[in-house]
C-alpha cells in the first residue's frame, strides 16, 4: 500500500508497504528515522514509544495501516532546531543516558507525562515510566532528569 | 584538570535526539536482510531439511544451511583472547547441541519476506538425549585445566583449629544479560574485504574470530561499532550472530543486515552459568577465620571442554585466612557456552561467602560488619601479595555511617514497620582492577583541537568522555578541544571493554599519547627561531589551555595553534602504548573494593520483597568523571537487585529450552523496583596503576545480592540460598 501520514510535522508518503509491518519498521527502515529503537517488538519494553496523533504508543505494535491519515512525532521531532527540549536538556544535564537505548523512549514518555502533569509527584513518574525498561542507569538519575525538566518548563 | 571533573557526557546529546547511530540504524545501498533460523530442539541430528516453500516466498535471496554455508574454520575461545564464545562450528554439519542454535539463515530483501520465509523452513531432527541442568549430572562434574583450583596452607589442619564451623550451600540460577540493544550485525564484502559493523564489547575479537573462521588475513577485516546499546558481557565475544551475518553476505554478495529478536537473544551469545556454591567456613570464637573452603559446580556447554576462564579463574575470597581452597568443577549442560554476566567469578561466588559470612556472625555472636573487619586482608588471600592500594576499611567506615548500621538489631524479624519485616544487610565487594596493552593516536589540528584514535569500545559507561577528558590533561587543552574516535579496528588496538578493564587502560593509553604529543610539539617550538619559546630547555615548557610557556616566564610563550599555522602544519600526531602486567601478574595485588549495605522490607503474608534503601561505597582509586561513574554504579546495584529478586532463565528441563526468553517472562528491574541508592566513593592514591584508575564496572554490581540476602535473612530469619529470592521461597 501507499502510506500517508505526517511525521514531525512533515507529510509523508511511502509506497509498496505492507499494511501488517509495523509503524517502528516503517518509521525506522522506509522513512529514515532510526530514532526510535526496537528492543523486544512486543510491547514490553518501551524503547519504540512514539505520539500517535498525542498520544504515546509502542509504535512495535501499531501497524502500518494504522498510521495511514494520522500524526505521528518521533525522538526527532521534539527538539527545536539547534535547542533541545527541557527533557532532551534534563536527561543529559543529569547523566540520565548511559548506553542511550532506552533513551529516546523514555524521553517520549516522559515529555507525554509533562504535558500532562506539571509537577508529577515520584510515584507518578515511576508509574508513567513503568513501562520503559533501562538496563543501564538504575533509574534514580531519569527521576533526577525528569523533576528537573518538571521545574524548568513550570518556570518557562 | 578534566580528570575528576563531572564532564557531561560528550555524546549525550546525540542521544537524546534519536541521532546516535546504533548497528541496526545504519542505512546502506542494497542492504537485504537476514533471519536466523533456530534448532527446536535441544540435541541430535538434522535429518532433513525442506526449504523449498520458502524459497518460493516471496523476495528470497538464499537460504544458508550447513549443506550449502561458506566452510569455515573452527574459533577457538582462547585464540581471539576474549572469553570464548561459540567454538563449534556454525552450520557446518548436522550437530545439535542446544535450543536454538542455527540451523538455517534465511536472506530477502526486506526484513519481513526473511521472517516469513524463516518460518517456512521445515526441519526433522533425530533427538538425543539433552541435559537441561547441571542437577540431572551432578556426578559428572569435571575439573577443567583451565580452572586452577587455588590451595593455601592446609585446610584440614585449619578446620582443626577452628572453634566454630559453618556450612552453607547457594544454588545461583541461569540469568541473560539481555541488554536493551537486541544483537546486531551488518556484514559486507567487497571482493575479498569484509567490513562487519558489529554491536560489539570488543571490535579486535571480532575481527580476529572472523579472521580465523573465514581463513582470511585480520587486515582484510574491518570491524566498527560506534554505539553500543549495552553489552553486560554478552556481547565479548565471537558468536554465531556475526558468522551467520558474514555467511550471508557472502553466499548473497550483498550487505546483509542481521538482528536477532528478543527471544533469541537467549541463544545468540552467552549467559551467567547455572551454578552451585558450597563454602565452609571455619573461625576462632572471637571470628577470625582458619579456613576457607569452597567449590563451585558451574554448568559449560555441551561440547566445550574448556570452559570459559572468564567464569572460573579468580577466586571470590576477599578475606584473610590461613587455610584457603577453592575447586571449580563443571557438568556439560546442552545449553549455549556461558559467559560473564556484569562480572565474572565474584558476583556469584560472593553470595555464597558473604551468606556464609553472616551466619558465621550469628554463632559467634559479632556484628557482621565488625566479623568482615576482623578478618580484613592486608594481603592479597591466595598469593600473599600486598594490594596495591586497598581502601576497603574506609569503605566500611563511610558505608556504616551513612546507612546508620549502627543501630542494627541483630535479631531476626525484630525490625517492623507496620505489617513490614524490615531487614538490613550488607556485603563487602571487591573485583580485580587492571588492564591490558593498548595503544592510541593522538592528533594535534592546527584550530588547536585534538583527535584521540583508540580502539577501544564505549560500551554506555562514558567511554567518550573519559578520553577526552584524560586527553586534555595529557595534552595541556580543555576537555571540549578533544574529540575520541573509537571501535574501528582500523584504528591503534585496544583491549574488549571487558573485566572493567576499560577506565584503566584508557588512562594509561591515553595518557602516554597524549604526553607524546604534547612532547613532540614542545620540541618543534624550541627549534622554531620564530617561537618564542625558541632555545628552551624542553622540560621547561609546559602547557595550560592549550598553549605552551615556560614554567618560570608565563609571558614567554604561545598556543600550539600559532605554532602550529605559522609553520604550516596541517596535523601533528603521536603515538601512546600501554603496557601493564599480564593479569594477576606484577608485584602487587591489583583490586578495586567496595561495600553494600541495604535494606529490605518484606511483606510476611505476600512473601514480597521490596529493596527500600541502599548504600554503595566504592574505592576505585582516583574517579575520572564522577557524574557519569555515580550513574553507572546507580545502574550496577540495580542489575544486583535483578540478580537478587527477579531475574531467571527457567529452564524446561524436558525440552532443554528456556521458557522465559522474553521481558514479559524474564523481570529485569523496572523503576518501581529500585529505591534511591546513596553511590558514594573514597578515593585512595594507587601508585602501582596507571593514573592512579581502578575500574569499577563489575564492581558496581558485586556486592548487591549477597547484601539482599543477608537483609532477606535478617528481616525474615530466612536463610534463602537460591536465588532469585521470589515470593515462594519466603512462604511456607
Ligand atoms: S520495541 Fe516496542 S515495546 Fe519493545
Ligand atoms: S541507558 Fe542503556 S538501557 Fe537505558
Amino acid at each position: 500500500m501507499r502510506l500517508r501520514c505526517e511525521v514531525n510535522g512533515e507529510s509523508r508518503e511511502v509506497d509498496d508497504v505492507w499494511p501488517g509491518e509495523s509503524l517502528l519498521y516503517v518509521l525506522r527502515e522506509r522513512m529514515g528515522l532510526p530514532g526510535s529503537k526496537n528492543a523486544c517488538e512486543q510491547g514490553e519494553c518501551g524503547s519504540c514509544t512514539v505520539y500517535l496523533d498525542g498520544v504515546p504508543v509502542c509504535s512495535c505494535l501499531v501497524a502500518a495501516g494504522q498510521a495511514e491519515g494520522h500524526e505521528v512525532t518521533t525522538v526527532e521531532g521534539l527538539a527545536e532546531g539547534e535547542q533541545l527540549d527541557p527533557v532532551q536538556q534534563a536527561f543529559v544535564e543529569k547523566g540520565a543516558v548511559q548506553c542511550g537505548f532506552c533513551t529516546p523512549g523514555l524521553i517520549v514518555a516522559t515529555h507525554d507525562l509533562l504535558e500532562r502533569r506539571e509537577r508529577p509527584s515520584d510515584p507518578e513518574i515511576r508509574e508513567a515510566l513503568a513501562g520503559n525498561l533501562c538496563r543501564c542507569t538504575g533509574y534514580e538519575k531519569i527521576l533526577d532528569a525528569v523533576r528537573l525538566a518538571a521545574d524548568r518548563k513550570a518556570v518557562s | 584538570m578534566s580528570v575528576g571533573q563531572p564532564v557531561v557526557r560528550v555524546e549525550g546529546r546525540r542521544k537524546v535526539t534519536g541521532q546516535a547511530r546504533y548497528t541496526a540504524d545504519i542505512a546502506e545501498d542494497g542492504l537485504v536482510h537476514a533471519v536466523s533460523v533456530g534448532a527446536s530442539v535441544a540435541s541430535g541430528r538434522i535429518t532433513a531439511m525442506d526449504t523449498s516453500a520458502a524459497h518460493d516466498a516471496g523476495g528470497v535471496l538464499a537460504i544458508v544451511t550447513h549443506h550449502n554455508a561458506p566452510r569455515t574454520h573452527p574459533v577457538p575461545g582462547r585464540e581471539v583472547s576474549g572469553p570464548a564464545g561459540d567454538t563449534i562450528p556454525i552450520l557446518q554439519d548436522d550437530r545439535v547441541y542446544y535450543a536454538e542454535q542455527p540451523v538455517a539463515v534465511v536472506v530477502a530483501h526486506t526484513l519481513e519476506q526473511a521472517r516469513y520465509a524463516a518460518s517456512l523452513v521445515r526441519v526433522s531432527y533425530a533427538l538425543e538425549p539433552a541435559v537441561a541442568t547441571m542437577y540431572q549430572r551432578l556426578g559428572e562434574a569435571f575439573e577443567s585445566r583451565y580452572a586452577r583450583p587455588v590451595v593455601v596452607g592446609d585446610v584440614d589442619s585449619g578446620f582443626a583449629q577452628a572453634d566454630v564451623v559453618v556450612e552453607t550451600t547457594c544454588h545461583l540460577q541461569m540469568q541473560h544479560q539481555h541488554p536493551m540493544e537486541l544483537i546486531a550485525m551488518t556484514a559486507h564484502w567487497s571482493g575479498d574485504e569484509l567490513t562487519v559493523r558489529a554491536s560489539t564489547q570488543s571490535v579486535g575479537v571480532l575481527r580476529a574470530g572472523i579472521a580465523i573462521a573465514f581463513g582470511l588475513r585480520p587486515e582484510q577485516v574491518r570491524v566498527t561499532s560506534e554505539f553500543l546499546g549495552g553489552g553486560f558481557g554478552g556481547k565479548a565475544s565471537l558468536w554465531w550472530p556475526t558468522i551467520t551475518a558474514t555467511m550471508a553476505a557472502r553466499v548473497t554478495g550483498r550487505p546483509v543486515r542481521l538482528v536477532v529478536s528478543r527471544a533469541q537473544m537467549v541463544a545468540a551469545s552467552g549467559h551467567r552459568a547455572r551454578s552451585q556454591q558450597r563454602v565452609r567456613l571455619g573461625a576462632r570464637r572471637d571470628g577470625r577465620l582458619t579456613a576457607i573452603d569452597y567449590d563451585t559446580i558451574t554448568e559449560t556447554s555441551a561440547w566445550y571442554d574448556t570452559p570459559p576462564p572468564s567464569i572460573t579463574s579468580i577466586t571470590p575470597i576477599p578475606y584473610r585466612s590461613p587455610a584457603i581452597r577453592a575447586i571449580p568443577r563443571f557438568v556439560k549442560v546442552n545449553t549455549q557456552s556461558p559467559t560473564p554476566m556484569r562480572s565474572p567469578h565474584e558476583g556469584q561466588g560472593l553470595v555464597a561467602i558473604e551468606s556464609a559470612m553472616d551466619e558465621l556472625a550469628e554463632r559467634t555472636g559479632l556484628d557482621p560488619l565488625e566479623l568482615r573487619r576482623r578478618n580484613y586482608a592486608d594481603r592479597e588471600p591466595w598469593t600473599g601479595k600486598p594490594w596495591s592500594s586497598n581502601g576497603l576499611l574506609e569503605c566500611y567506615d563511610l558505608g556504616a555511617r551513612r546507612f546508620g548500621w549502627s543501630r542494627r538489631d541483630p535479631k531476626p524479624r525484630s525490625m517492623r514497620q507496620g505489617g513490614l519485616l524490615i531487614g538490613w544487610g550488607m556485603s563487602t565487594a571487591f573485583r580485580l582492577a587492571e588492564s591490558r596493552p593498548a595503544s592510541a593516536r593522538a592528533v594535534l589540528h592546527a584550530d588547536g583541537t585534538v583527535l584521540v584514535q583508540m580502539g577501544t569500545q564505549d560500551i554506555g559507561t562514558g567511554t567518550y568522555t573519559i578520553i577526552g577528558q584524560v586527553a586534555a590533561d595529557a595534552v595541556g587543552v580543555t576537555v571540549d578541544r578533544v574529540t575520541a574516535e573509537i571501535a574501528d579496528t582500523d584504528l591503534p588496538p585496544a583491549p574488549p571493554s571487558i573485566g572493567s578493564f576499560t577506565a584503566q587502560t584508557v588512562s594509561g593509553t591515553v595518557t602516554n599519547a597524549g604526553n607524546a604529543l604534547r612532547d613532540k610539539v614542545i620540541n618543534v617550538a624550541v627549534a622554531d627561531e620564530q617561537s618564542p619559546l625558541y632555545g628552551a630547555a624542553p622540560e621547561q615548557v609546559i602547557v595550560h589551555n592549550g598553549r605552551m610557556r615556560l614554567r618560570d616566564d608565563p609571558a614567554r610563550g604561545e598556543t600550539y595553534a600559532e605554532l602550529l599555522r605559522r609553520n604550516g602544519l596541517p596535523a601533528v600526531d603521536a603515538i601512546g602504548q600501554h603496557n601493564p602486567p599480564g593479569i594477576g601478574e606484577g608485584t602487587h595485588g591489583r583490586y578495586a573494593f567496595g561495600v553494600d549495605f541495604a535494606e529490605v522490607r518484606v511483606d510476611p503474608s505476600l512473601g514480597t520483597v521490596r529493596v527500600t534503601r541502599y548504600v554503595k561505597v566504592i574505592e576505585a582509586g582516583k574517579i575520572i568523571n564522577p557524574r557519569t561513574t555515580r550513574s553507572q554504579v546507580i545502574g550496577g546495584v540495580t542489575f544486583g537487585i535483578g540478580q537478587a529478586l527477579t531475574e531467571v532463565s527457567e529452564m524446561d528441563t524436558q525440552h532443554a529450552r528456556i521458557a522465559n526468553a522474553s521481558f514479559w517472562g524474564y523481570h529485569v528491574p523496572v523503576n518501581a523496583d529500585v529505591p534511591a541508592i546513596d553511590a558514594q566513593f573514597v578515593e585512595v592514591d594507587d601508585p602501582h596503576v596507571p593514573q592512579g584508575v581502578k575500574g569499577l564496572g563489575e564492581l558496581c554490581t558485586i556486592g548487591a545480592a549477597p547484601a539482599i540476602v543477608n537483609a532477606v535473612a535478617h528481616a525474615t530469619g530466612i536463610r534463602v540460598r537460591e536465588l532469585p529470592i521470589t515470593a515462594d521461597k519466603l512462604l511456607g
